[in-house]
């Protein structure tokens, strides 16, 4: 919450009936939004929802099929973007974009070279600004490093210190906590709302519930691309709308448990608890069976940084394991080095008996280990169908390849529904399904899975993990790396927790759910 | 513009498009999968040229015939030159690949001119020069063979690259390169079959240019540029853009050529700035800019 | 080290003075031919260097300095050679910006062979442009035998290039160039005009592309297209700015020097595989060396202040480009 909400709400930003269209898909459809001069708007939705469209348009990096932006009275709908940028509207990219082989300074220096005081400062007065920018964000120590060496919340960081060193009125934040973990949160928190007691708008996009609920004055909901609801966070939680659209379910019900909206305000952190008569979900399975993965010792790492060390864990036949940990543990490396896209440095890796550290990531594939990669990656130019093939591109027997295609279709049938349409056309949801489809195909015996709830709504993810449940019960043995903590440990049977590169902690499921470090670390509690 | 005239520029036009959508699509290929601008696309050109001389020139094979055999030599020549060089540069920045296929393709136009001097050659058949006539409207026969066998060709390529188990595959790395890796493939064969295809392509237009026009080691360099404005013109998105791209093109050339043939280069320029500048994105494709 | 380092270059530059008089007028012409070659790669450093987009095209610009400097100091004006490079260079820059402003939207590949194409264009229009250019047959300039002047001229735009690049590499333009190289589309929203950066940065390389154009030109006394628009030199100087380092303030000169180095060498070994070789080179360089020599000295200087050399680098680079 915004320390000081002036009572004359000065519209800052006006937002007139935007519209942005690619082909006929409106990404941005007909929204209607005001920001007020020292607030904090956030903007939730679930992913699809063009919440990143509209930040293109808004700061010209995406040209508008029809609306009007207005700002401190004047129209600059078509304003180039770097116009924009110099009349004081910074954002940051969800993607960030660092310039690599500059060091820290000069990267923010840039933004105080050409941002809104600009004109006024010479390069050498432009780096000086940028140190202070960077001690304030926190990076006061990584001044001289080269951009190319951070790990991701320094990126992230960095990311904030280029936009405020433009010297913003209007600062928009595009998921800039996504990846982040509990404490790495609560600090990006703060360090958000000192900039704006300091005087700056801010506009927040997040998925993080806990963050944008604790921080925003007002909310906006977009869904589809249009606005569905507007006002504060309270209203927004009970809109049944919203609730329906993006909550889900389960997630309001804990909204209402954890004590209404009296505890939210207090400290301005929004508490997420365990709904205290519902037990964590159990798989129901047949005990596990022999160990499927055995991984030694393994260690490995992209160009001079080294990531995992010495990491050892195993999979048993049949289970569900689960692998947390902050963004920067390891946990995606580790899933890439199993499909040898990241070559191991040390250590082994078994699978089936088979030893599999110097195999190709072809060989993986063909010893029956199936990767589903952070972020979909599907092929956007393939339909759907087309894609579930190329899922099963080392079988050759034609039979064969239809049935596996009928066992998908059984088991995922919007996929049936949808199998002449383009993978890139598709929803997040479903394009989460058909990845995790296209996984199937080779009917793998371990699928590794990264990532599946990143983006993507609470209700939808809900759904996934059932999907995932399900085929575990028809057999596959899955080793599922979350960033959501508690679904990821309500559907497994065990779990290993990953800190910086090393394995930390191995136990069953639910006690680690129980685990007070863990859930301090992890939940927010 | 007299009636015989306007339709003797049409049936040219329609005549070339056929060559030069052949020529654009290996090099539309190579670009659009493997996001590398071919510099040497015309030199494999000119390689198929040869090649085709030389079968003629010593074991009288006909022109016609020694497509297949172009096509296959410099499949595997294209399959080596990826697989060992171009491979080593694939990641690094535009220029690497830019530098690396421009030395390429003035090492081999140099050993050509080493090897067989810088001679315009030709090769003549019993009926080159033959055609028929449709009023005051001459078809070579030559040229209509030449256009049968270049749609024949990409035909089949398209339906390698939509029907085909490799050629599916060949799409996918194209689009998401660690994504096809994890379903099996195999990225850096993938790689040099897509090159290769590309150089047959290539090889299999200069093995038909060699009985349209004469040429000489330097020949490749303008296809290579005319090349880059089809695809430009169609976008890179499919079989069906380049070939679009490609008449739309040849009606341009042979009109230009028709007018102030000394200019060709300069007028192309122009169009060419013109087109990037109005529509990035060509006639029918998918941006790239 | 910084004394070490100053004391070094005053020495190259006080011998590169009193070089004329070591050496005969003939071998004199050809280092003027190098100094050239570096004006070129100077220039091109700021496009393709600095601000990451790689032309290939510059000769067109060669070219059109040559014969401007030409046609006007023959024309009924008779304009000295000075006044004549210097509009020139002007008029490079004009085209270089009219050019630039639509063609420089492009990324990467369009832009680079965009500008391939208008190296061919002005070629041949140079070629068929009888009137002004005398088409084929090109234009005799004066007669100046006097060597010297050539080299000094030369000589002095090369330290101003060097002068030049090394202030504009720490002041706003600089720091523009480089954003736009590493990521354009944060460097736009960082406020940064990109369009007119990279026209700025386009327009000095075709200015410093005319000035070697000019002076070669004169050198030269005779002005003809296919001499003049060769694709040869475009490749020269892009090889030379690479060899170097591009982006830095020395290595289009040391570039310069070491491309003639290797190509008088290959020229009086392997005279007619000559452009092979040359293709090879670019070759190598460009799988093991993409950053330049400059990148090897400044390990070389790394090592001689107790850091360590890092081969592996050079290996990692290849391994980091390539796909396996």
């Amino acid at each position: 919450m915004s320390a000081t909400a002036p009572p004359l709400s000065v519209p800052l930003l006006q937002v007139r009936g935007i519209t942005r269209r690619f082909g006929g898909l409106a990404a941005v459809d007909g929204v209607d939004l005001e920001i007020r001069k020292g607030e904090i708007l956030g903007v939730i939705g679930p992913n699809g929802a063009g919440k990143t469209t509209f930040v293109n348009c808004v700061t010209g990096l995406d040209r508008l099929t029809s609306g009007q932006v207005i700002f401190h009275g004047e129209d600059i709908t078509r304003k180039p973007s770097y116009a924009i940028g110099r009349m004081g509207i910074a954002r940051t990219f969800q993607v960030v974009k660092p310039l690599k082989q500059l060091t820290v300074r000069d990267n923010v220096a840039i933004g105080a070279m050409f941002g809104a005081h600009g004109r006024e400062r010479s390069a050498s007065e432009a780096r000086q600004r940028a140190e202070q920018v960077l001690t304030r964000v926190g990076l006061g120590n990584r001044i001289e490093d080269t951009a190319s060496e951070l790990t991701i919340p320094d990126l992230k960081r960095l990311e904030l210190a280029k936009a405020l060193a433009m010297d913003p009125e209007l600062l928009l934040l595009d998921e800039v906590m996504a990846g982040l973990n509990s404490t790495e949160v609560e600090s990006a928190m703060e360090l958000i709302r000192k900039i704006n007691a300091d005087g700056v708008t801010i506009l927040v996009i997040e998925h993080v519930m806990k963050a944008i609920m604790g921080i925003s004055d007002r909310l906006a909901v977009l869904h589809f691309g249009r606005k569905i609801a507007e006002g504060k966070p309270a209203e927004i939680v009970e809109s049944p709308q919203v609730i329906e659209a993006y909550l889900g379910e389960r997630f309001a019900k804990r909204a209402r448990s954890a004590g209404q909206l009296g505890r939210v305000t207090q400290d301005g952190v929004f508490r997420q608890a365990l709904i205290p008569d519902e037990e964590p979900w159990k798989p129901t399975l047949p005990l596990p069976g022999d160990r499927l993965l055995e991984v030694k010792d393994l260690c490995s790492g992209y160009g001079e940084v080294q990531i995992l060390r010495d990491v050892s864990l195993e999979v048993l036949q049949g289970e569900i394991v689960a692998l947390i940990g902050a963004n920067g543990a390891g946990k995606t490396t580790l899933l890439y080095t199993l499909s040898q896209l990241v070559k191991p440095r040390s250590g082994s890796i078994r699978f089936a008996g088979k030893d599999l550290t110097r195999a190709s990531p072809e060989e993986v594939v063909g010893a029956g280990i199936v990767h589903v990669p952070q972020g979909r990656r599907l092929f956007p130019g393939l339909t759907v169908k087309e894609n579930l093939l190329q899922g099963v591109y080392l079988r050759r027997d034609r039979a064969v390849i239809e049935d596996d295609l009928e066992w998908v279709f059984n088991l995922l049938p919007r996929l049936k529904e949808r199998s002449g349409q383009l993978a890139g056309r598709l929803s997040g949801g479903e394009q989460q399904m058909c990845a995790v489809g296209r996984g199937l195909m080779s009917r793998p015996a371990l699928m590794l899975i990264d990532e599946l709830s990143l983006g993507l709504a609470p209700l939808v993810v809900d759904q996934l993990l059932d999907l995932i449940s399900q085929i575990n019960r028809k057999g596959t043995t899955v080793l599922l790396v979350e960033q959501d903590v508690q679904v990821a440990l309500e559907h497994a049977h065990r779990g290993y927790v990953l800190e910086t590169g090393r394995v930390v902690q191995a136990s069953a499921a639910p006690e680690l759910l129980r685990d007070p470090r863990i859930r301090q670390a992890y939940l927010g509690l | 513009m007299s009636g015989a005239e306007l339709g003797q520029i049409a049936v040219n036009a329609v005549l070339l498009s056929g060559i030069l959508a052949l020529v654009a699509l290996g090099f539309a290929l190579v670009w659009g999968i493997m996001n590398i601008v071919n510099l040497t696309h015309g030199a494999f050109i000119v390689l198929g040229a040869y090649l085709t001389f030389w079968m003629h020139e010593l074991w009288k094979v006909d022109p016609f015939l020694s497509v297949p055999v172009s096509m296959a030599v410099l499949f595997a020549v294209g399959f080596l030159v990826q697989r060992v060089l171009i491979n080593q540069v694939i990641r690094a920045p535009l220029l690497a690949t830019f530098l690396l296929t421009f030395g390429l393709e003035i090492l081999i136009v140099n050993l050509l001119n080493f090897f067989f001097k810088a001679d315009t050659r030709s090769v003549m058949t019993p009926y080159s020069g033959t055609g028929f006539s449709i009023g005051p409207v001459r078809v070579p026969w030559i040229r209509l063979g030449a256009l049968g066998v270049a749609i024949g060709l990409v035909l089949m390529l398209g339906a390698f690259l939509t029907r085909t188990r490799l050629g599916r595959a060949i799409r996918a790395t194209g689009m998401d390169i660690d994504a096809a890796r994890l379903t099996g493939v195999k990225a850096p064969t993938i790689y040099a079959l897509t090159f290769g295809i590309g150089a047959a392509l290539a090889g299999a237009a200069g093995s038909l240019l060699s009985m349209i026009v004469p040429f000489d080691p330097n020949l490749g360099g303008g296809y290579t540029e005319r090349a880059f404005v089809i695809c430009v013109i169609g976008g890179l998105g499919n079989v069906v853009n380049v070939l679009i791209g490609a008449a739309v093109y040849a009606v341009v050339e042979v009109f230009v050529g028709s007018r102030v043939p000394a200019l060709s280069q300069a007028v192309t320029f122009g169009i060419l700035v013109l087109l990037l500048v109005a529509r990035p994105q060509g006639i029918a494709g998918k941006s790239f800019s | 080290m910084r004394v070490f380092r100053a004391g070094f270059l005053l020495a190259a530059l006080a011998a590169l003075l009193l070089l004329p008089r070591f050496v005969t007028s003939y071998k004199l012409l050809t280092y003027t031919t190098v100094l050239c070659l570096a004006i070129m790669a100077q220039g091109w450093n700021f496009i393709g260097g600095f601000a990451g987009y790689a032309a290939f095209g510059n000769v067109a610009f060669f070219g059109i300095g040559a014969y401007t400097t030409g046609l006007l100091m023959i024309s009924k004006w008779h304009l000295s050679f000075f006044p004549a490079l210097a509009a020139g260079a002007l008029l490079s820059a004009c085209v270089a910006a009219l050019l630039g402003f639509p063609i420089l939207r492009l990324k990467g590949h369009y832009f680079a062979i965009a500008t391939l194409g208008v190296a061919e264009a002005f070629r041949e229009v140079a070629g068929a442009w009888d009137k002004v250019t005398e088409g084929a047959t090109g234009i005799d300039l004066p007669l100046r035998s006097d060597s010297n002047f050539y080299y000094y001229t030369a000589l002095g735009f090369v330290v101003f290039g060097v002068a030049l690049t090394a202030y504009l590499a720490r002041s706003k333009l600089g720091y523009g160039w480089v954003a736009i190289r590493e990521d354009q589309d944060a460097a736009r929203m960082l406020g940064i005009n990109t369009t007119l950066f990279k026209v700025a940065a386009y327009a000095l390389s075709a200015t410093f592309s005319s000035i070697a154009g000019g002076i070669i030109a004169y050198q030269n006394i005779h002005v003809a297209p296919n001499d003049f628009f060769k694709i040869e030199y475009t490749l020269q100087t892009i090889i030379a700015c690479v060899i170097g380092g591009t982006g830095t303030v020395w290595g289009p000169l040391l570039g310069a020097a070491v491309y003639q180095l290797l190509s008088t060498y290959v020229w009086s070994h392997f005279i007619e595989l000559h452009p092979t070789v040359l293709g090879a080179i670019i070759v190598f360089f460009v799988v093991f060396l993409p950053r330049g020599l400059m990148e090897l000295l400044r390990r070389f200087g790394a090592v001689a202040r107790g850091g360590r050399f890092g081969s592996d680098v050079f290996l990692a680079n290849v391994r980091a480009s390539r796909l396996d």
